[in-house]
């Protein structure tokens, strides 16, 4: 194995050459999509109860730049976005980058801390529950996970408010302060959208701990690190959990890849202004820069958190490092 | 897995014996639903809106005064059909994927990975928005778009199987004896990796049935006036204070559901795995 | 730690007391382009940084702004502002130049501002001194007043509008209201100060005012009850009761905008008055109500317009009852004994929208109607039904100004026959006849005879089916006051009354 400086800015520059052909795709597909979808950004723009005319509508499309042909839209989007330029907002002309910008790390702040809280929570019960498999404190753990599983998010974080908020008023029920503004509001608006969605994880986090913990137990390698007479905390600590960390952070990363556009609910329960909500209004009124700007963002952090998740891999399980090189 | 090990399975296993029981009880309102149900569950009544429990409306009555213990068996079906068909499309496919992905040559292997990452970096949210907005919202389009959303998990976790699959001894057996790739794959892989796949679809169908109800949350469920358990629970926040009982009862049908099929889903995977079996 | 935190975030309420609104609005406005109406979001906004010439004041009558006063010679044809001395935020004085400017821009061919067309009825516009404009109009046109004081049409500097007024992606941010434009925090909040410099020297009350966007219906109401805003608009419907019920906050209601059925008459059944009339029949006002509402609201048996308007007579307002007997009987004599089959267009994003398409179905099921529902997004069902692809569609909107001419948009034929208000393809000469007529009418009891007369004609063709006004309410904080809900179809302009707000 030879990990020389080179050898690694190659690998590094390989994936970034595949993650930025996968960015490519994602945007052709959004843009032909977006592009054949009904409804017309137009309409929109003109007025919730207005009339407008047919001259108006024409002009306006016209200013826009909708009456292009579409694949000169498309090559005109593209030669920009190889340029870093991602356009503007159809509705007011805010740059689509300054958006992303805005919002892109709400959405992260939101989804780290949920993970983490999901994996404090979910990786401990998960291996509680399969170091005493079949016990009554299985049977407890397991159908905790399983009911924190079927709460659907947004009925949980409505009595989180109800609870925490308006019962009892110990912290704000929505919104997002600015660090600058307040730390400490700042802080306390993002533990219940946190809350909330991290112990959702933390049982899915729990029952994939507690399976593949399962599973690793039952290999033949850990019965002959038995019989040679390894202490039982060694055996979980060095071997068991070494190797079902990896369907465990297989789980995680892909938690974490979802929420980044997939924290909608939750945005939506405690009017976190995120990513998610983001793409949702910017779809509603078909401003199709920002739908690509913002999906373009999604994909890219997606991209992102799988290398990393790889390079984790790669750390935690010599075998495929040695298959790879 | 043999058709007698299920029963043979349940003895000494009280609550797997009842959590098929439950699932089998809960397909069979699915199949005969609009049978069971005690009143029209489409029937409009104005004055009788976001009632309690009474002795003519046993759970009440929902926003729209109709009977909630009849839109519940009915909302049974759609809620399965989703989930299930859901999961077939994204365990089907999945696997499909996950194996290739892991088994096939290199170029392959490189290509659809790539390509399920594209597809897992699409939030379920913009799919089911795209859907509706071509097709409408409804049960074809709840399948394909939940469907789709889970179709990377699946391939995820078959890949990671296969490849763990792939590094054993027996494997290696396989290929020394020029198995063919079709034998290699249904008789050494399929096997083999069906334990975390089972796990997997039984997740699977809880986090559709889940889903549907988030999509349905956000307006893009089921289309009235039939009404799926998500939507119920979707609408039913809105009302939690008026009529608290109208968020439970869907709620409390839904956990126990999902917990039903992962208890379930938990022994099978006991069953089918060939290493646990041997203990 | 949430102890912790909690104390903290007591300690900062206290402290923003002094001055601080937090106003929850129901969406982001898409844009801050005055002359085009993106919504109530956007007008509520807007309204706390512009002023127009003049505008629906907090007790729903035109009241001067800007102009001073403002005089109109006999016949209708030329209109004197005499402007008072306010200033734009950025400092320099409003002056006729900025007025001509701004309406120049509102009435340039195929502008996208939304009141191009009624406006265009402007033929000059003269500044003989930096306080006066004078408007002379190619006939007369009595709503002229009313349009002029939408938020549509506030004044903006003429500085600005040179230097952006084509830039379809500019907003003006410098007016001359009672805030200061501060910030728009993209996805979150727009922020506004309290402009020294306004004409009225006492007011306004608040130092800022954040305007945050909370979409969600149910989390907009958590936020209020839980103290994080202090005013909401579009309070549901089922919160009503729980909100009235709170000693903290205080609910604001008026009848304001109706629910409607709209119908593409190009073709089929719904071509026929007979079976729009049927439908007016059939359905269960009560129940609209009860359901979609939460049993708030005014049934309408008639035209849609409201006790004490122009064209109200008991008559119209009595045509309809609910009688499916009758509404089956006219299917028949129609030809249609057995029904049909129809789409009806709605949205799922709202759900007022959507609970009314229900029980519309299942009203017409009962005469033989086979109603298919289509639930597209907002975006999707604005789409669908400005080309008119529908059979018929639910609408919830109200007259934008409380002249009688409101009608117009919703009634008149005409060139323009497939638009959002107004049933595709529907085009009857004499109620197009009697609009005209009603525009250019000075003296009010003929001008009330008139549309009286249309209500009834409207009644026998049925474009529209209009089933119930629907409540528009507001809810604040107990320490808020001066904040008015406008009466009637004024409600989506309450915004204004920010300038009389204050914190206790």
């Amino acid at each position: 194995m030879r990990a020389t400086l080179l050898g690694v800015i190659f690998l590094l520059g390989r994936k970034l050459l595949v993650a930025v052909v996968q960015l490519y795709v994602v945007a052709t597909l959004i843009f032909s999509i977006m592009y054949i979808m009904p409804g017309d950004p137009v309409l929109l723009l003109l007025g919730a109860d207005s009339n407008p005319t047919p001259e108006a509508i024409a002009a306006m499309r016209h200013q826009l730049g909708l009456d292009q042909p579409v694949l000169a839209q498309y090559f005109d989007w593209l030669w920009n976005a190889l340029h870093l330029d991602f356009g503007s907002s159809l509705t007011n002309g805010y740059p689509v980058a300054g958006y992303v910008a805005e919002n892109l790390p709400r959405t992260l702040e939101l989804a780290l801390t949920a993970i983490v809280i999901a994996i404090l929570v979910g990786v401990p019960l998960g291996i509680a529950a399969a170091l005493k498999r079949g016990s009554a404190r299985d049977t407890i753990l397991t159908s905790l996970a399983t009911v924190g599983i079927s709460v659907p998010v947004y009925i949980a974080g409505t009595l989180m408010v109800l609870f925490f908020s308006i019962k009892l008023g110990w912290l704000p029920a929505s919104g997002y302060t600015d660090v600058s503004r307040s730390l400490s509001l700042h802080l306390s608006k993002l533990v219940l959208p946190a809350a909330t969605l991290g112990i959702g994880l933390a049982a899915s986090i729990a029952r994939m701990t507690r399976s593949s913990m399962l599973e690793i137990l039952g290999r033949d390698f850990v019965r002959a690190l038995r019989a040679k007479g390894m202490p039982e905390g060694q055996i979980i600590w060095q071997h068991v959990l070494r190797n079902a960390a990896i369907p465990i952070i297989t789980i995680i990363g892909l938690q974490l890849g979802n929420l980044i556009g997939g924290t909608v609910l939750v945005e939506a329960v405690f009017n976190w202004p995120g990513l998610s909500t983001l793409l949702v209004t910017a779809v509603s009124a078909r401003n199709y820069p920002l739908v690509q700007g913002a999906m373009l963002a999604i994909a890219a952090a997606f991209i992102l958190i799988n290398l990393v998740v790889e390079l984790l891999y790669n750390i935690l399980d010599p075998r495929i490092r040695r298959k790879r090189s | 897995m043999t058709s007698a090990s299920i029963p043979r399975a349940m003895r000494g296993q009280p609550a797997f014996a009842f959590s098929v029981a439950l699932i089998a009880m809960v397909a069979s309102i699915g199949v005969f639903g609009g049978l069971l149900a005690p009143q029209d569950p489409f029937l409009i009544q104005s004055q009788l809106v976001n009632q309690g429990s009474s002795a003519s409306h046993w759970l009440g009555t929902d926003e729209f005064g109709r009977d909630l213990l009849s839109r519940l068996l009915i909302g049974v079906q759609p809620t399965l059909i989703v989930a299930i068909g859901a999961t077939a499309i994204a365990a089907v496919f999945g696997t499909m994927f996950g194996i290739a992905g892991a088994h096939g040559r290199p170029v392959t292997q490189f290509i659809i990975m790539r390509c399920v990452d594209i597809m897992l970096s699409f939030p379920p949210i913009l799919l089911a928005l795209l859907a509706v907005g071509f097709w409408q919202s409804g049960v074809l389009s709840l399948i394909v778009v939940i469907g789709v959303v889970y179709i990377p998990q699946f391939a995820r976790v078959a890949h990671s199987a296969t490849l763990q699959v792939s590094r054993m001894e027996f494997m290696e057996a396989e290929r020394a004896m020029g198995a063919s790739t079709a034998r290699v794959i249904f008789n050494a892989i399929l096997p083999n990796i069906l334990a975390p796949l089972v796990v997997q679809a039984t997740l699977t169908v809880a986090a559709a049935i889940l889903l549907e109800s988030g999509l349905s949350f956000l307006g893009l469920g089921i289309v009235p006036p039939q009404p799926s358990w998500g939507q119920m629970i979707g609408t039913a926040r809105g009302y939690l204070a008026q009529n608290p009982m109208y968020v439970i009862w869907p709620s409390l049908l839904l956990g126990v559901t999902i917990l039903a099929i992962n208890v379930a889903g938990d022994r099978l995977r006991d069953i089918l795995d060939p290493r646990l079996r041997q203990e | 730690m949430s102890l912790a935190l909690a104390s903290s975030v007591f300690s900062q309420k206290a402290f923003a007391d002094g001055g601080t609104l937090y106003y929850g609005l129901s969406s982001e406005p898409p844009s801050l382009e005055t002359m085009v109406n993106s919504g109530t979001s956007e007008r509520t906004v807007n309204l706390s940084i512009h002023r127009g010439l003049l505008n629906y004041g907090i007790d729903g009558k035109l009241t001067p702004e800007l102009a001073e006063s403002y005089d109109v010679k006999p016949g209708a044809l030329e209109y004197t502002f005499k402007l008072r001395d306010a200033k734009f935020h950025d400092g320099s004085a409003v002056t006729s130049a900025d007025v001509k400017a701004t309406l120049e821009r509102i009435i340039a061919k195929g502008a996208k501002a939304a009141n191009n067309s009624e406006l265009k009825v402007i033929k000059e516009i003269d500044t003989p001194d930096p306080k006066t404009v004078i408007l002379r109009l190619s006939h007369p046109f009595i709503p002229l007043l009313d349009y002029l004081a939408l938020p549509e049409q506030v004044v903006l500097p003429a500085a600005w509008i040179k230097e952006h007024g084509s830039d379809p992606k500019a907003a003006p941010t410098v007016g001359a209201g009672p805030y200061k434009f501060v910030k728009w925090d993209r996805g979150r909040e727009i922020e506004v100060t309290k402009f020294q410099g306004y004409f009225a020297k006492e007011r306004p009350y608040l130092d800022e005012i954040h305007y945050v966007f909370y979409p969600n219906a149910e989390t907009r109401v958590n936020a209020l009850k839980s103290g994080d805003v202090d005013i909401i608009e579009y309070v549901p419907w089922k919160d009503e009761k729980a909100i009235q019920a709170d000693p903290n906050l205080k609910l604001d209601c008026t009848a304001g905008p109706f629910m409607a059925l709209q119908f593409n008459t190009q073709s089929g059944p719904f071509s026929k008055p007979e079976v729009r009339q049927a439908v007016a029949y059939a359905i269960d006002r009560q129940a609209v109500i009860n359901t979609a509402f939460n049993g708030v609201g005014t049934p309408i048996y008639g035209p849609p317009i409201p006790h004490g308007y122009m064209g109200y007579s008991e008559a119209n307002a009595r045509y309809f009852t609910h009688d499916p007997a009758k509404a089956k009987k006219m299917l028949a004599d129609a030809g249609y004994p057995d029904g049909f089959e129809v789409r009806l267009l709605s949205t799922a994003q709202y759900d007022f929208h959507q609970n009314t398409a229900v029980v519309v179905q299942s009203d017409l099921a009962k005469i033989g109607i086979k109603v298919k529902l289509d639930l597209p997004d907002w975006a999707g069902r604005m789409g669908k039904a400005s080309k008119g692809d529908y059979d018929f569609m639910v609408a919830g909107t109200g007259g934008d100004i409380i002249d009688a001419d409101w009608m117009s948009s919703f009634y008149y034929g005409g060139e323009n026959l497939v638009r959002l208000n107004s049933s595709p393809y529907f085009n009857d000469l004499s109620m197009n006849e009697m609009l005209d007529k009603g525009r250019i009418t000075l003296d009010p009891a003929l001008r009330s005879e008139i549309y009286q007369a249309f209500g009834k004609r409207a009644n026998e063709l049925s474009p529209i089916v209009a089933m119930m006004f629907r409540d528009q309410c507001y809810a604040t904080r107990k320490n808020v006051d001066g904040f008015r809900n406008l009466p009637g179809f004024l409600s989506f302009l309450s915004g204004i009354s920010i300038e009389y707000t204050k914190l206790q």
